[in-house]
């Protein structure tokens, strides 16, 4: 009886333990904006054409009120039982990391491997991002601020919640001040509407991008191939109606070559009871195109939680 | 027989009676800017047909709005969301409301009255009283969470 009430006990635990949908990294950073009018930009050249773009490790080295606002953010969703990622010690992280990888061979003298999609991918990143921007106004002798609070989805480029507003002006309080009432003030309604996403995300499946690409390998495989009478298309399409939360699925734009889904609702758990995230969804399609008919060997790129990539042609 | 219909009559209306008993009129509006953390200030409005209203009814009704009606933006106040959500959730969790609600006062650990004479406004033929109330609404809302009434940011992750 001991051993059956034992059992059962270790059963109910770890359905327990796997039943925590994996949890979304969420980071404050600048706006493009802020960095912009503060001049934190770097220039580069992008095949003959000069673009800029934010130089987020030099605003969190140099300035201070940034530095403020993000600990201050941090420790207020940190007080809800959500940490943030922070920024600064993200970059130094991988600055760190970088280095480390650098020196490290073995002991034929062999290097880390690393391509270049690996370099391009060594940079700060988070599942939500939580752009911050704000203006000092001075009218007079009084100053306010104008705070912006985004929370955008790095993978549908949704926002999911915001908050915006002007602070009241005053004649005293210094900016950094100013600022930490308009974080303080906002935070609530920047709470409850991140759990409205959240609680749209447990009852209809996390929503993720879903790509998939051909290798140009001379097989003459793409995406208009035909087996049993279908194109390979239109047996994706199938497989993504057939796996989605609800059939719930857009398919953005798709030629012989590629094919871009959007606003995918993939449920957050697999049937063993364990989280899912788009990597497993999209190994489960690479899974079934494996199988008789198809026999088609494929790659599965990802990039954090929500997004995935499956190149069909090769390892 | 009239016994059994007014028996019956009654059982009908009780849980109707007890639960509105304790729901007296009220309005909400918000009481200004505080500096401390983690609480926010607002106004409270208890209808009454004398003058006589308790800290307590004050009290019960500053909090029960906080939980279920919010307060809108005025002026320079920031609106403010009901902390458990709807007014549904007040019938969803009735046996834990009834209770925070109930004879031993759990909501009073919530909520501080300003140390200033109330106001007397005439209504018709009812008076509304009045009086600053600062509730600490982010010690409500992680013991809402903590009882389950709430889902918390990290809850199911």
């Amino acid at each position: 009886m001991k051993k059956l009430l034992l059992s059962i006990s270790f059963v109910f635990v770890t359905i327990l333990c796997f039943s925590q949908a994996k949890k979304p990294e969420l980071m404050v950073m600048p706006s493009d904006v802020w960095c912009n009018d503060k001049g934190y930009m770097i220039s580069y050249d992008n095949q003959g054409v000069q673009e800029e773009i934010p130089d987020y490790k030099k605003a969190v080295k140099s300035d201070k009120e940034l530095t403020n606002v993000i600990s201050k953010i941090g420790a207020l969703m940190a007080d809800r039982g959500f940490p943030l990622k922070d920024l600064s010690a993200t970059i130094s992280g991988i600055e760190q990391r970088e280095a480390e990888e650098r020196l490290i061979t073995s002991k034929a003298g062999s290097q880390i491997a690393e391509s270049p999609l690996d370099k391009i991918r060594r940079v700060a990143k988070a599942d939500i991002i939580l752009s911050v921007d704000w203006t000092v106004n001075q009218v007079g002798p009084k100053r306010s601020i104008t705070y912006n609070l985004q929370a955008l989805d790095a993978y549908t480029n949704k926002q999911i919640a915001a908050v915006q507003g002007t602070g009241a002006p005053s004649m005293a309080a210094e900016t950094v001040l100013l600022l930490e009432e308009a974080i303080v003030l906002n935070m609530d309604n920047f709470a409850s509407r991140l759990q409205t996403y959240f609680d749209d995300l447990f009852a209809n499946g996390r929503e993720v991008t879903v790509r998939v690409r051909v290798f140009d390998n001379g097989s003459g495989v793409d995406l208009e191939s035909e087996y049993d009478g279908m194109e390979l298309t239109e047996i994706i399409d199938d497989w993504m109606w057939e796996n989605t939360v609800e059939h719930r699925y857009s398919k953005v734009d798709g030629t012989e070559n590629y094919i871009d889904f959007s606003q995918v609702r993939i449920p957050l758990f697999r049937e063993n009871g364990r989280a899912m995230d788009t990597e497993t969804f999209v190994r489960n399609l690479s899974k079934y195109l494996r199988q008789a008919p198809y026999s088609l060997t494929s790659k599965v790129l990802t990039r954090g939680l929500g997004e995935a990539v499956l190149i069909i042609g090769e390892k | 027989m009239k016994k059994i219909v007014l028996g019956l009559l009654l059982a009908f209306l009780f849980p109707f009676v007890s639960f509105a008993s304790d729901m007296f009129e009220y309005d909400l509006e918000c009481g200004g800017a505080t500096s401390k953390e983690g609480c926010y200030m607002v106004k409270v409005w208890v209808y009454s047909s004398n003058k006589k209203v308790t800290p307590d009814e004050l009290k019960k009704a500053a909090i029960h709005g906080a939980l279920f009606r919010g307060v809108s933006a005025t002026g320079e106040c920031q609106s403010f969301k009901p902390i458990a959500g709807s007014p549904l959730a007040e019938k969803q969790h009735a046996d834990f409301f009834n209770s925070f609600f109930g004879a031993d006062k759990q909501y009073d650990a919530y909520v501080t009255l300003a140390a200033i004479p109330y106001e007397y406004i005439k209504v018709s033929k009812k008076y509304k009283v009045g009086t600053i109330a600062i509730i600490s609404k982010d010690a409500l809302r992680k013991d809402l969470e903590k009882a389950g009434i709430i889902r918390g940011l990290s809850t199911g992750f």
